[in-house]
């Protein structure tokens, strides 16, 4: 990350468009798409949108007039018109953080996500913040799957209302959706949480990512996580995730707000590669990653980018 | 990282990977894209969502005081923590509650900066969005030491009613209402019950003497507060008078 960030302001380019990148760095995913060889996949994704529908008021203060599901609707429209594969995920804390929350429950969100064809989503923290039984009453609202596979929900409401993963086809392609969310003990009330049990997320992690690379043969297997990018003391994060686990490809991370300008790319206990993403909070960006698969061979290649999602895009940019 | 001027672009980091091991290519280029293009709202989105905002703009745009500077939280001793505590800790005192000081929230619990000028009632919800509600709990003397060791791991806490000056590593100076902590004593702190619960891990809070919940939203304790002085004409306007500060 670190190093990804000084090297962007070093080569600072401003160039054309995306395909002219692409040509610049001798590889052409895009004229091989083109013959048929290569499967392209987009991920967009969200994280800790906290309730923020509209967007920011402009009052002058840092996020002022960032953000808003409106747009981020017109611009997965836009996407989904230009890409055949798309993916639309959220790692968690859709709810809490403006009144909509507190005056409809979750209910405005959950059917927004609803209507923007979000595919999947795991759970927050601040999920829990109506209680089990809040968050339960907003389900009825999503034409998307929960997925979380290390809360253990026996004897509440919402056993088998959610499922630990999901295999999407997209094409030809196969890619394994996992969710892990974060211990809910000093974290989250426990008359909000109530009988669920928290199970340590690496050993599910590493069942769950190898049933879905191994025995699904999934092409990409994605994990959905509120675990938090990175702890100073030696707290599970996705840096753990990625460092101690195998068969993850990308884990798309929540819970630190942490605003990535590019995915960190690690390398897991096989020595493989993960990326790690995540977008900041409230809806400010949209992440977004392409994969490009190609036939025949193991090999895939992924771009992302987080997109600032503002009233409009100008000409001027700055990197400081 | 990046600036926050008021401006949108697409980053574009551009890395190639292969998962076999014959075939991996490494990353060769960074580059930044702009794209020259309008993001307008969605119509039919707006159109959905419309009575939800209708009726929550009805009850949330009340202008419910005012501001004479914005509120932020960007050190130990920033007016936004300063504002936060002060306000709990009057409208408490306000229904006559009795406390030695006041930590009523931790910094994750301050969830929006507040601006300059007119504050409606939605900026005090996206301030404090949680339902909490204030507790008084009785603690010893000697729990003092363990709660300022947190709260100056922290990097500072929203305080009122007691002043913390780290010196070293593992020295502070400490006054509760001017005087030296007397670990002989209880004391009584003003907090929310999510930390009275055990939220957020601060040991020095489990197990007290006393706990009496006040059934009196955090949230409300603030608007009392900011209400009361649009009342009385007067504007917030905090200041930060070093009750915190903390060697690095
Ligand atoms: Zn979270």
């Amino acid at each position: 990350m670190e190093e990804l960030a000084s090297n962007s302001r070093r080569s600072f380019i401003k160039t054309i468009s995306a395909s002219a990148a692409l040509l610049a760095i001798g590889a052409n995913p895009l004229a091989a798409a083109a013959k048929g060889r290569i499967t392209k996949l987009t991920i967009l994704h969200t994280n800790d949108v906290h309730s923020r529908i509209d967007p920011f008021p402009e009052d002058g203060s840092r996020n002022a007039g960032l953000g808003g599901v409106a747009r981020r609707a017109t611009l997965i429209k836009q996407i989904r018109a230009e890409e055949e594969q798309v993916l639309l995920l959220d790692a968690g804390d859709i709810f809490q953080g403006t009144p909509y929350f507190n005056l409809y429950g979750g209910e405005l969100e959950i059917k927004l996500m609803s209507k923007l064809g979000y595919d999947a989503a795991t759970m927050g923290n601040h999920d829990f913040d109506a209680g089990i039984d809040g968050f339960e009453k907003q389900l009825k609202h999503a034409n998307f799957p929960f997925l979380i596979a290390n809360y253990d929900f026996s004897g509440t409401v919402l056993e088998g209302k959610t499922q630990p993963f999901k295999v999407f086809h997209k094409g030809a392609l196969k890619i394994g959706v996992f969710g892990l969310g974060i211990a809910l003990e000093g974290l989250v009330d426990a008359s909000n949480y109530g009988q669920i049990k928290y199970l340590d997320p690496i050993p599910v992690a590493n069942q769950i990512a190898n049933q879905l690379k191994q025995e699904q043969q999934c092409d990409l297997v994605i994990c959905l996580s509120h675990l938090g990018y990175s702890y100073k003391d030696n707290k599970v994060s996705d840096k753990v995730l990625a460092d101690q686990t195998s068969g993850i490809d990308l884990i798309i991370g929540a819970h630190t707000h942490t605003f990535m300008t590019a995915p960190e790319i690690r390398k897991n206990k096989q020595g493989e590669e993960v990326r790690i993403f995540q977008v900041g909070f409230a809806g400010i960006n949209l992440g977004r990653i392409d994969y490009y698969f190609e036939k025949g061979r193991k090999k895939k290649q992924a771009i992302g980018l987080a997109m600032r999602i503002d009233q409009q895009l100008s000409d001027d940019f700055e990197i400081a | 990282m990046i600036q926050q001027k008021k401006i949108a672009f697409f980053i574009v980091v551009l890395f190639l990977t292969a998962c076999s091991k014959q075939l991996i290519l490494k990353q060769t280029n960074i580059s930044q894209i702009n794209v020259a293009a309008k993001v307008q709202p969605d119509q039919a989105i707006l159109d959905f969502y419309a009575p939800y905002k209708n009726s929550l703009d009805s009850q949330m745009n009340r202008v419910v005081g005012t501001s004479a500077i914005a509120l932020a939280k960007n050190s130990p001793d920033n007016n936004l923590s300063i504002f936060f505590a002060d306000a709990v800790a009057a409208s408490c005192k306000q229904r006559n509650a009795v406390f030695d000081f006041a930590f009523p929230t931790t910094n994750g619990g301050i969830r929006n900066s507040m601006p300059q000028g007119d504050w409606t009632l939605r900026n005090i919800y996206e301030l404090m969005p949680f339902e909490n509600e204030c507790v008084l709990l009785t603690i010893s003397g000697k729990k003092i030491n363990s709660l300022v060791d947190f709260i100056i791991a922290k990097g500072g806490q929203p305080l009122a009613g007691i002043t913390i000056q780290s010196i070293a590593p593992a020295a502070a100076i400490v006054k509760i209402n001017g005087l030296a902590v007397d670990t002989n004593r209880t004391f009584v702190v003003l907090t929310s019950d999510y930390l009275a619960n055990g939220g957020d891990g601060i040991v020095a809070f489990s197990q007290p003497i006393n706990k009496v919940n006040l059934h009196y939203k955090i949230r409300d304790a603030i608007l009392d507060y900011v209400q009361s002085q649009q009342l009385i004409g007067k504007t917030i306007n905090p200041n930060i008078d070093g009750r915190i500060s903390i060697q690095q």
